[in-house]
Parts: structure tokens; sequence; C-alpha cells
């Protein structure tokens, strides 16, 4: 089986340091780059392909949010996976936004850290309540007859995360299985990221900055 | 120059026209000079009375203005061609205010009144007769002209032989400017001083309205006596007496308007002004008719000065503080005293213009001073209407003050809110994580902590941390979500425990708001009793269920299967007294049970609740 392709752009070096060392410890991942600031995982990115980009949002040239989207816009099949270490709902969103795809907390034990990997390559994204209760509003229909970005089921979905249910309690509930539940959860990350860029165009456009 | 001015300007040339003759005419003329006689009541004098050559006009007085007076005019004239061949001809006589009846050639042709003692006549409109042509004669023919009169004057304002066609017109004018201006000035009076009566009757204070709507009146009366041509002989005295006070009720009040003008409150004044109109038509009445020629001389003379002396003030006063209105009123009494003048002297038969005068110079004055008083009123008005505006202005000001200050009010109390609510947070980071990360200090310093010790108190450092940024969120706190955060971050440890955990949140709504603090506080007990049951409880499962049935009260349950409140009590003893203290500052109460586990409620009431102080 191949190996998972891992880039980390992280600029502290003990973090950086130890992650390196948990994903080369495991044998299914392979570490293809690292970098210390937003210039050389621009560069990184460029030249080198992957699989998962773990991207520190503090970068002390650039705001981590533009190598996401790089990474993202390059590799459409990667993972972007924030990292946070309190995964608050302010910079989870704009990573989302950018087109992130999950978000890793920095204090996860190394058995996390691999399982979360894992569970993303495999199609899951992790999400918290509070996230998940300003997903649900930033994906508001605009109005109620309108239909908004979401389906039924993803709202309903995003509405018991947001209670506090996990997803295997989800599945329960919907009578779905869990694994069903976490690839809703990246739809419906996938769907905010480009909730974002049409909002965008469209305010461009609003603004005359577009020529269609 | 002012509207009224322009009216005074066309009253004086129209009375120049009057006097003047009017339109220019070929064939009529006046006859410059009579014969005059004085008595011979009885038939036609004779040629070789004692006439006495006058020219005409005439200015003929007399000392005895009671007695019935006769008075003949004898007038000689050729008659032109025209007239002898069968053209209307007339005799035209502007002004005789006696009654009159006129004979050409011996014979009687018209007649105004029959001489009679029981009338005393005032005529002072024009005459107008035809000659009928069967009476003229070639050459020389002979008008006779007798007057019964009584009053000052004997005048003959002047007397025309003419074509008819064309001695009409000057006829008819005449009638219209002496007569029907009259009746018109009598009705301009009567209406203005109503209107202006009506209006000093709802503003008493302004008593210029009402002092003006006297004049007003009264002139409209005074005037009015001009189709009063024969008095009762009987009602003689008592008809000047009311003249008098005519008169004097229009100019009084006129001269207390125009001091009043000015400014000039003299009351002894007024009361003497009062008494001075009062004392011509009483004196009359009491001392009888022997007073009359000193009344119309001096009586009337006296009028004039006090009517000049209170425009000299005026006009003072005008210059001082200058108005258009007032300047038009000034313009204007001042034509109508010459008018008067004018007329008090035409009355003596003294003729200036051979006309009366007068009521077309007081129209003028009544309509300055109508325009003056009801520009004071339309000015009020403005005031009025602007000081409305300045109130409006004023109130929205205030309002906008009130809303400003309450805005600052309210940013305050929330500002104040937020201060409290940071200062409770702050507190709180400092007796949770700020104590925490001094007993880890402690515990590293003493050497006693392995890394896996040391990595356990960092960890609960970061638990501590976590929870107080779930807790103020950058909105208002949802409980709801935070709580499923504190769940959502456990739950690997859980798992990693071997302990099956449990979430039942379906008996709430969406979500839940609450202060951060309070919120925090709730936090704090849920995750002070999940690490108890982590650590102590030995349990296999652990069911956590949040309701509020009746969306009053919350109720937060952790029901575990483990070893019971027994045998963890001891060692989570520095915990319960934490959680109970939280209980209270949230407004609610701890509950403990322990049948086969722990169950651990927690109840607190929402929206009342008081995150307080611990």
């Amino acid at each position: 089986m191949d190996q998972t392709r891992i880039v980390i752009v992280e600029d502290e070096p003990e973090f950086r340091s130890r992650v390196s060392e948990i994903i080369r410890a495991e044998a299914g991942f392979a570490l293809v780059g690292t970098a210390g600031n937003g210039a050389e995982a621009l560069a990184l990115i460029e030249a080198t392909a992957a699989e998962v980009f773990l991207v520190d949002l503090g970068l002390p040239d650039m705001d981590g949010t533009r190598v996401i989207r790089a990474a993202s816009a390059r590799y459409p099949e990667a993972d972007v996976v924030v990292v946070t270490v309190f995964g608050d709902d302010r910079h989870v969103l704009s990573s989302i936004e950018a087109g992130a795809t999950g978000y890793l907390l920095k204090d996860l034990s190394a058995e996390d850290l691999v399982r979360s990997i894992r569970s993303l390559r495999a199609g899951g994204s992790p999400i918290s309540p509070v996230i998940a209760r300003r997903l649900l509003q930033r994906l508001r229909p605009p109005s109620p007859a309108e239909e908004g970005p979401l389906s039924a089921r993803e709202r309903e979905i995003l509405q018991l995360i947001a209670k506090g249910f996990s997803f295997d309690e989800v599945g329960g509930l919907l009578s779905i299985s869990a694994h069903t539940v976490t690839s809703h959860v990246k739809n419906i990350y996938r769907k905010l990221a480009v909730h974002s860029r049409s909002e965008a165009v469209y305010e461009a456009n609003k603004l005359g900055m577009l020529r269609l | 120059m002012k509207p009224t001015s322009w009216a005074c300007s066309g009253f004086s040339l129209l009375l120049l026209a009057l006097a003047t003759g009017g339109f220019a005419t070929e064939g009529a003329m006046p006859i410059a000079e009579a014969q005059f006689l004085q008595g011979h009541p009885q038939g036609l004098p004779p040629a070789d009375a004692p006439w006495r050559p006058v020219p005409l006009p005439s200015s003929i007085r007399t000392e005895d203005p009671d007695s019935l007076q006769t008075v003949w005019y004898r007038l000689a004239f050729h008659a032109p061609e025209a007239a002898l061949s069968g053209e209307p001809f007339a005799v035209y006589i502007p002004s005789f205010f006696c009654a009159l009846t006129l004979y050409l050639n011996g014979n009687r042709i018209g007649l105004v009144a029959p001489p009679s003692e029981a009338y005393h006549p005032r005529i002072k409109r024009p005459h107008q007769f035809l000659l009928p042509d069967s009476l003229l004669r070639p050459g020389e023919n002979i008008l006779l002209l007798r007057g019964e009169c009584r009053g000052f004057s004997l005048s003959l304002g002047g007397i025309w032989v003419g074509p008819e066609r064309e001695l009409t017109p000057r006829f008819e004018e005449r009638q219209f400017w002496q007569i029907t201006a009259a009746k018109i000035s009598s009705t301009l009076g009567i209406l203005a001083g109503a209107a202006m009566l009506m209006v000093w009757w709802r503003r008493r204070k302004e008593v210029s309205y009402g002092l003006f709507a006297v004049a007003s009146l009264f002139w409209g009366v005074h005037s009015a006596t001009i189709v009063l041509e024969f008095i009762p002989a009987s009602l003689w005295t008592e008809w000047r007496a009311l003249y008098y006070f005519l008169t004097g009720g229009f100019c009084i009040p006129l001269i207390v308007f125009f001091l009043r003008e000015s400014q000039r409150r003299w009351l002894w004044f007024e009361r003497l002004l009062l008494a001075y109109w009062l004392a011509a038509p009483l004196g009359l009445l009491l001392l009888g008719l022997r007073e009359r020629a000193f009344l119309d001389i001096y009586w009337l003379a006296g009028l004039f000065l006090l009517m000049l002396l209170a425009l000299g003030i005026f006009a003072a006063h005008t210059l001082r503080h200058p108005s258009s209105a007032g300047y038009a009123m000034l313009a204007a009494a001042v034509f109508a005293v010459l008018l008067g003048l004018n007329d008090y002297l035409f009355n003596l038969g003294i003729s200036v213009v051979g006309a009366f005068g007068l009521h077309l110079g007081v129209p003028a004055m009544l309509l300055a001073i109508t325009w003056a008083l009801t520009n004071r009123f339309v000015q009020s008005l403005a005031v009025v209407e602007n000081m409305n505006v300045v109130l409006e202005t004023q109130l929205a000001e205030r309002e906008g003050e009130l809303a400003q200050s309450y805005h600052l009010l309210r940013g305050f109390e929330r500002q104040q809110a937020m201060a409290e609510e940071r200062q409770r947070i702050v507190s709180d980071m400092h007796d949770g994580l700020g104590s925490h990360l001094i007993s880890s200090l402690a515990l590293v310093e003493r050497g006693a902590a392995g890394a896996k010790e040391v990595a356990e108190v960092l960890r609960q450092g970061i638990d501590e941390l976590r929870l107080v940024i779930d807790a103020l969120g950058p909105e208002k706190g949802d409980l709801i979500s935070a709580l499923g955060n504190l769940r959502f971050r456990l739950a690997p440890r859980f798992s990693a425990a071997g302990i099956s955990l449990r979430w039942d949140a379906s008996g709430l709504q969406d979500s839940l708001e609450m202060s951060p603090g309070a919120g925090l506080q709730v936090l704090r007990i849920l995750q002070e009793t999940l690490t108890n049951v982590l650590k102590h409880s030995r349990a296999g499962t652990v069911s956590v269920s949040l309701a509020a049935p009746d969306g009053r009260e919350f109720h937060l349950r952790v029901k575990d299967d483990g070893v019971g409140l027994q045998s963890n009590l001891a060692a989570s003893g520095h915990g319960l007294p934490g959680m109970r203290r939280r209980a209270e500052a949230l407004g609610g109460r701890l509950e403990l049970a322990s049948e086969g586990g722990t169950t651990v409620h927690l109840f607190f009431p929402l929206g009342g609740a008081d995150p307080g102080a611990h």
C-alpha cells in the first residue's frame, strides 16, 4: 500500500520536530517536506506533491490561510489540515473557508495524531460542537423559503453535533453509519469553502472587480 | 414708493382734475362773473335792486349761519347758434349748498327744493338743468339763481352753460367724486372699522386696533350723513351736536392712535382729548345755537391743531424708528389733514379747490393704517410660527440629547457589565489556571514529578484554558455547544481509559444563551465531575444528560456505574465543596446520589442566574 505523503508547515521548531518524529515513526506515513515560514511553504507546495498538509496558522511572514489556499488549490484531493492550539472557532472557520478539510489540536498525543490523520485520509473530518454551531450559522439559508447550501440531512447532522453528540451517537440517532456521518461532515467543509469563494465572487462582482 | 403713497398720489391727481375742471370742453364754458344780491325773499328782484358784481366761483360767507338767508345770483350769457338751432343745452352747477330755484329769462326752469323755514338744506351734490330752447332767445339771456341757506357759505362754486352732451359727463364726474365716493368712503370706513373691531375684540391688549376701529366706524357714519340733505329745523341743534360728536369721534381716537403709535401713553392727555371731544356736542346742547359759530370755527380748528401735534410726534417717532408702514401712515394722514383743512375752509365759504375732499383722503389713510396693522398682525403670526419652529428645533435637540445620553448610559452599562464579566473571568483564571500553574511549578521544582506527571499537569492547565476560551466564545456564550466541546475534548481520554461516555442532549432546544461567567461555572462543574469519574470511579459507562424540561431550570446529570460515592469521596473531597460553591453562585444546587455508582445532579435556574462571585 502507498504511503501517505505528509508536509509540515510550522514555525515552532519543537512542535515541528515532535510531529516529524511521530510521522517518521509511523510505517504508513512519509514526511516529504517541512517549512518554517510561509515563503518556504509556498515553494514547497510548488515543488512537492503530498496527500496531507499540516499547516500552522500563526506563521511569521504571512497568514497561514494563504498557505492553506495554495495547497488546497494545487492538490484538491489532498487533506489540508490546520494545526491549532485551542481549536477555537474563529481560526478553524477561516481555515475551512480557505480550503482546509480538518483541524488538529497541538496537544494531541502521538496516537491521537496518527489516528486523526488516518481518519482524515479515510474521509473523516473532526468537528467540535462549537464549530458545528458556527457552520450552521455561516451556511444558513438566506431566507426561510430558500434552500441554503446545506441539505436537510447535513443540517440535521450539524445540529446534533452542535449539541455535543459524537459521530457514533449521531449515526445511531439518524440510523446511518458513523462513517457516513464523517463523510457528510467533510462535504460540509467543502461546501463552506465553495460558499465562501462564491460569496467572494459575488461580492467582487457587485463591486465591479470581476468581468464575467 | 409704497402702495399707499401711490394711492395718495392718485387721489391728489383726481382732486386736481376735479378742481381744474376735468376734461377739456369745446362748447361748454364757465361763466366768469355774476351779480350777487342778499335778501329779497319775496318775488324776483328787479334789475335795479342793489346787485353787486362777484367773480365766479364766488367766496361769500355770512356771520349768521343759523338764520335762513336768501341769496340771488344773476348771470348773463349769449345763446350760441347751435342752441338756437335745436341742440340741447344745459346749465351745470358744481357746488351750491343752498336750496335752489333756477330761472331763465324770468321763467323757472329748475327747482331743488322750495324755500321753506321747516327745513335746513345742506346740499352737497352738483346740479344740472336743461335749458328749454323755447325760452332761449338770441343775444343775451339772463339766468337767475335763488338760494335759501343756513350756514356760513353762500358761495356759488361756478356755473356752466353748454351743450348738454358735454356737460353731462362733467356733471356725472362731479356727482361720482362728491357723492358716490363719499358713500363708498362711508362703506369702507364701516367695513374696516367692523373688521378691526373684531380683531380688537379678541385681542383687547392691542389698543391700536380698537382706536382705529372706533375712528373708522365714526368716519363711516360721519360721511354717511351726506345723504341727509334736509335737516328738520326743529332738530337743527341736535343735528349740529351729532355732527360734532361724529367729527370728534373720528378725530380724537385717531389722535390717540398716533400718540400710542409713537409710544406716548399720556393718560391725562388722552382724558383731556376725550373731554375736548365731548365738550362740543354737550356745550352746544347746553348753551344752544349761539355757540355754533364759535364751535365751527375754533373747536374744529382746535381739532386740527391736536391732530397736527399728534402727527408731529408721530413723524418724529417714525424718523427715529423708520418703517415703510410708518411713512405710509404719515403721508396718508398728512394728505387727509390737508384735505380736511380744505373742507373746513370750504364749509366756511372759503374755496381752495372748490370741492370737498376729506372723503377721498380718509380711505387712503384707512388703507395705510389697515396695511400697517395687518402688517403687524402678520408679523406677530410670523413670530409665533418662528417661535414654533424654534421650539420644535429645541425639542428635537433635547430629544437628540436625551437619546444620546440614554445611548451613552446604555454604553456605560454595557461597558460596566463587560468589565464586571472580565473581572469575574480574570479572578476565575487566577483561582483556576493560576493556582494550577503554581502547584505544578512547585511539583516540578521539588523534582517529585516525572515526565508523565509534568505532561499531565500541563495538560490540565491547557484544559483549563480551553474551558475559559469555550466559555467566552466570540458571541454570546452558547452553553450547549460549549458543554459539547468539553465532551468532544475529553472523549479520547475516556476511550483511552476504556470508559464509554454517553451523551444525551436531546431534551434541549438547539441553543441556550448564557453569560460567559455563568457558562464557565457550569463547564467547571461538568469538567470536575467527569475528571472525578475518569480518575476515581472505575466505571465502565458514564452518561451525561442535559435537560431543561420547562425552560426555566437547567438539569445536568452525570451518572456512572462505578464504585460509588463512599469510596471516591475521600479522593475527590477537595473538589466537592468547590462544585457546590459554583452551583450556589449560579443560584442552583448540587445533589449527589450513590446507588450502584455515582450520580451528580446540577440544577440551576435559567435566565435569572446570577453568575456572581464564587
